[in-house]
């Protein structure tokens, strides 16, 4: 069976011929350090895959297998530094086109990696086997509701699953815990574990529209350019503004079409493809890929393609007129929620997370790049005070058509989760849209199983549902 | 007798627990009678769930959902009077299921619109599931000038509704559901015509 | 020592009433929330400051989770909290709210009370500390903070006035070292217990009158018996906080016939051992103090092995036997700060016990909770004797 799973597993995401056996063996050196076993993969490709990815859509395929492509770099870094490589570490959340600039200058002399983001994303979205790499009871002790991406980052260290990098950058501009990992990582299990943070205090008076605030972004532009300096020194390769530039534009190409694949299916009725897959194609733009967004372009340009066939022809993943529910950040990891929604006539539309307002759209400015990045930081909803994410929020949800919005599952954020409840009151009053919630872990379902939220998700759905019944 | 028996499915307790209330009463519920029912320790059932609150709320979700789908499947069955758009005879027929699954899940139906259903109306998973009335009235209402109107009539008829049925499952006074749909109907005539 | 610690218990107490006195005369209120404000600005300003540290309930944070996640700490769930029961009688003729933006957990509340209505202010405090970028940010915020307190009062600030009223704070820090000095004693004359209340009503009492109070007591402590056993176990408390009303652990700990006798916290206490120089820019003196030369804070990066050699002086300064840690539920941070400490400990031999509360301290809880520091206690007082 085993060499059969990996090389099965391969074909559905489209790899053929020359290229299927030139990858295969990089494929299984990079599953065995990751954990997965020939019976993972097996499970992935007989049920799990089929259950929650539309694999007849070749968009879907091939964005799986980008991912599956930056896995394998991931896994490979260790030659790569024994080759003399320079290894570089991003950590969700950040704007990727500061990694990506590193890229740029470069090349192969340095690798980019967001390795907790990519291994959950991939082990869970495709695998349903990140749980090993998120138990821990010792260290961050689950009563502490700590966030499953930190957890898996310290034990794939501690599992020697990582590489040590030569430097981390983390940016602690939404949570305290992510740069903190470092730390935790440094002290406890690996000393040689060196980290750059890039942090700056939340404390704007509510409802200012943090973009506006020239102090403000100038002062991250300077930590952003501060930090790019020091990783140059680190790395040996500065970092140059043409390098920033290439990155913007590369960065800003893409979200300009996924945010066109956003309209596309959140407009849509019937909607054409499920939240899992839109989401498969928004995750990147939180993480750099070192393969970079030639993979996940072609991808991107394919499913476009496609969902516009699926429109014209009027398929779709539920019947028309079926309810749509918009969300801070579909939880893909956990596939079976949307699937659960789906299978009460309900789908997941979008994520506000990858749904970009103008202001972000218009942003490519070179003139200094760093200042653009910290501007389009500011821009969106999820670093800035309550209000303005409301308001921002708010903007966005007028180009989509929803009957309602679906928030939580991040219960263990202490800023993205910590004020959902109030904020989607505030949402809710300025767009007429029905907000809802559901406690949850984004990452790890440990403590959020299916049969324990099950309810909630059919009851929502019968108020959808009746609701839509009324308007018809 | 068998203690510290395992349990495996935390449903488990939330289904038992919610035959207690609807069948012994809210009052009846306690973690020390839930245990019992269960053959474990109360310190077991702590291992499952953090606190009496917990499994309240689960027994709400679970009221909802049967009372949604009474509400839904009713909806189904009467496509002339969903299309007329009439508010006052989507409101009856809301008011007749909310009734006949009162009578059935008293407990539950005490839990979620009793006196201490604040609890619950507060919790950011509830609260959207409340206010049923207006939420579904609002897409009859013939203009945005009443509105205003509309709500203010769908929160008086809710709370006549949970006054009187509370009144009547707690044998406190007697509405046989032909009774409690006539000052429903009548109340319902005088809102929304 | 108890008829002074019962005086500054009813000044403390009345402080809520003097402020509203002060407030009919015109006066202004600010609350602040932490040692990263300095309030002699506050005074100087001609407003009344008061500190908003008040814990020990389980109800206050309970009463945000309408609109918060509840995996936040209490103590700041409870500045909130209060308020929302009602039970705060400061935050009502508040005027503003200076609100220290430390961490996501004091963030996300001060929104709770901007979205409540209640006029607030935040002052950043970047946790890369190390970098003087961070610190001119800090420089920065608290310019603006300065310049707040005169748009809020219409006073505008004398400098000498400042520098007068640091003056009197580092007195203050002065004495409260020697008094944390008695308890390096083998049988030390007062214990936490009282230190941590010496503490909390420094900030509520008028400086001039808790100088001279901490000068009486010292005078009596000095030569004072001891009030523990002989020979009993030495603890260092490690922690977030022990906020204004949280008194029961150190309490248990005590009573169980162990001596506190050092203290490591980040919150609720002054940060006696780091005075502000009096010569020169004050906001620069104030941000080297207590930002820049100061053993930093939790949430700073890089913070924990600079912290654990700070605790491993305290250990051997103190004859340390034994280390409390003392957590708030759900500080993540901390969670984890824990684990590098409790590895560290461990390689030096020393036991330690780690603590977390959610104020929760009804009669079913404290059960355990007792016994748990009571073993404690008893398992230094068996290594003790078999030393």
């Amino acid at each position: 069976m085993g060499a059969l799973a990996h090389r099965n597993f391969l074909k559905l995401l489209d790899f053929r011929g020359e290229e299927l056996e030139s990858f295969l063996p990089r494929w299984e050196a990079a599953a065995e350090k990751i954990g997965l076993t020939e019976k993972d993969v097996d499970f992935a490709v007989q049920e799990w895959i089929p259950a929650y990815w539309d694999t007849s859509l070749r968009g879907v395929r091939l964005c799986m297998a980008a991912y599956i492509r930056e896995l394998v770099e991931m896994c490979s870094l260790d030659q790569w530094k024994k080759a003399g490589s320079k290894v570089v570490y991003g950590i969700m959340p950040s704007q990727p086109v500061c990694y990506r600039a590193i890229k740029f200058a470069g090349g192969d002399k340095v690798k980019i990696s967001y390795p907790d983001f990519l291994m959950a994303s991939v082990l869970n979205s495709f695998f349903n086997r990140a749980d090993p790499l998120m138990e821990d009871t010792t260290v961050m002790t689950p009563r502490c509701r700590h966030c499953g991406l930190n957890k898996l980052r310290l034990n794939a260290r501690r599992q020697d699953r990582i590489v040590s990098p030569d430097v981390v950058w983390n940016w602690g501009l939404y949570c305290n815990e992510g740069p903190k990992t470092e730390e935790l990582i440094q002290c406890l299990e690996d000393p040689k574990w060196s980290y750059i943070t890039t942090m700056v205090p939340h404390d704007q008076a509510y409802g200012s529209h943090e973009a506006d605030n020239e102090e403000r972004v100038q002062y991250l532009a300077a930590q952003l350019e501060y930090a790019q300096k020091k990783i140059g020194e680190i790395t040996g390769v500065p970092v140059e503004r043409e390098h920033m530039c290439q990155a913007i534009e590369e960065y800003h190409s893409y979200i300009v079409r996924l945010d066109y694949l956003n309209h596309l299916v959140g407009n849509a009725d019937p909607q054409p493809i499920t939240g899992n897959e839109i989401t498969l194609f928004g995750a990147p733009t939180g993480m750099a890929f070192d393969t970079g967004f030639r993979y996940l372009r072609e991808a991107l340009e394919t499913m476009i393609r496609e969902v516009e066939a699926r429109i014209a022809a009027g398929i779709g993943v539920l019947p028309k007129g079926a309810p749509k529910l918009g969300c801070h950040f579909i939880p893909f990891c956990l596939p079976w929620v949307d699937k659960a929604f789906l299978d009460q006539g309900v789908s997941l539309s979008f994520s506000t997370c990858f749904a970009f307002s103008k202001e972000q759209l218009n942003f490519i400015d070179c003139k200094n790049p760093y200042y653009t990045v910290a501007k389009h930081w500011y821009q969106g909803a999820n670093a800035v005070n309550m209000k303005d994410e409301a308001n921002i929020i708010s903007e966005i949800l007028k180009e989509y058509r929803l009957n309602g919005m679906l928030y939580g599952f991040y219960t263990f954020d202490r800023w993205l989760g910590a004020h959902q409840k109030t904020m989607i009151q505030m949402v809710e009053k300025q767009t007429g849209i029905q907000h809802f919630y559901i406690e949850g872990d984004f990452w790890d379902d440990e403590n959020y199983r299916i049969e324990d939220r099950i309810r909630q998700i059919e009851n929502i759905s019968y108020f959808l549902h009746m609701e839509k019944m009324i308007s018809i | 007798m068998a203690r510290s028996k395992k349990i495996y499915d935390k449903q488990k307790i939330f289904e038992i627990s919610s035959r207690i209330v609807n069948e012994e009463g809210v009052a009846a519920l306690s973690v020390r009678h839930l245990a019992g029912e269960l053959k474990v320790s109360s310190m077991t059932l702590y291992n499952y769930v953090e606190n009496i609150n917990e499994i309240k709320k689960e027994i709400v979700l679970d009221g909802m959902n049967r009372l949604y789908h009474r509400v839904y499947q009713a909806l189904d069955a009467n496509q002339e009077t969903v299309r007329q758009k009439s508010a006052a005879e989507l409101c009856m027929l809301i008011l007749r299921e909310i009734y006949l699954f009162a009578e059935d899940y008293q407990g539950s139906f005490e839990l979620m619109f009793g006196k201490d259903s604040l609890e619950f109306r507060q919790d950011a998973e509830m609260r959207p599931l409340y206010g049923l009335f207006w939420k579904l009235l609002k897409k009859t209402c013939p203009c945005e000038e009443m509105e205003d109107d509309y709500q203010k009539g769908c929160v008086l008829v809710e709370c006549v509704m949970c006054s009187l049925i509370l009144e009547h499952l707690q044998n406190k006074q007697s509405y046989p559901q032909a009774a409690y749909e006539e000052y429903l109907g009548f109340l319902v005539r005088k809102l929304f015509g | 020592m108890e008829a002074i610690m019962k005086e500054l218990a009813k000044q403390a107490k009345a402080r809520p009433v003097l402020l509203q006195k002060a407030k009919e005369e015109g006066k202004k209120v600010i609350e602040y929330t932490g040692n990263f404000i300095p309030e002699e600005y506050i005074r100087a300003a001609g407003a009344e400051p008061f500190l908003m540290c008040r814990g020990g309930d389980p109800e206050a944070p309970d009463a945000v989770l309408e609109y918060m996640l509840r995996f936040m700490n209490p103590l700041a769930r409870s500045m909130a909290g209060y308020w929302l029961m009602g039970m705060d009688v400061v935050t009502p003729i508040t005027d503003l709210i200076v609100m220290q933006q430390t961490d996501n957990h004091v963030g996300r509340i001060s929104e709770l009370l901007e979205f409540k209505g209640l006029p607030v202010f935040k002052v950043g405090v970047p946790p890369d500390w190390d970098k003087q970028l961070a610190v001119d940010y800090y420089k920065d915020q608290l310019k603006k903070f300065v310049a707040k307190m005169e748009e809020v009062t219409g006073n505008k600030i004398d400098e000498d006035e400042v520098r007068k009223n640091f003056a009197k704070t580092n007195a203050i820090n002065e004495r409260l070292r020697k008094i944390s000095e008695l308890r390096k004693k083998n049988n030390p004359p007062i214990g936490f217990s009282e230190f941590i209340k010496l503490n909390h009503y420094s900030f509520a009492v008028d400086n001039d009158v808790m100088i001279g109070k901490l000068d009486e007591l010292y005078d009596e402590l000095k030569d004072a018996p001891g009030k523990f056993m002989e020979d009993c176990p030495r603890i260092l408390l490690v922690g977030h906080a022990v906020a204004i009303g949280d008194y029961v652990v150190p309490k248990i700990l005590e009573d169980a016939g162990a001596a506190i006798v050092a203290d490591f916290l980040d919150e609720g206490i002054r940060t006696y051992n780091d005075d502000v120089a009096l010569e020169g820019n004050l906001i620069d003196n104030f941000v080297d103090a207590k930002y820049v030369n100061k053993v930093p804070i939790d949430i700073f990066q890089p913070a924990w092995e600079q912290r654990f050699e700070y605790i491993k002086k305290l250990i051997e300064e103190n004859r340390i036997d034994g280390v409390v840690w003392y957590q708030l539920a759900f500080d993540e941070i901390y969670d984890m700060e824990c684990s590098c400490v409790a590895k560290w400990l461990k390689e030096m031999d020393m036991p330690m016990l780690k603590l977390e509360s959610s104020y929760e301290y009804s009669r079913e809880s404290m059960g355990p909770l007792t016994t748990r520091l009571e073993s404690f206690v008893e398992a230094l007082k068996g290594g003790k004797k078999n030393a």
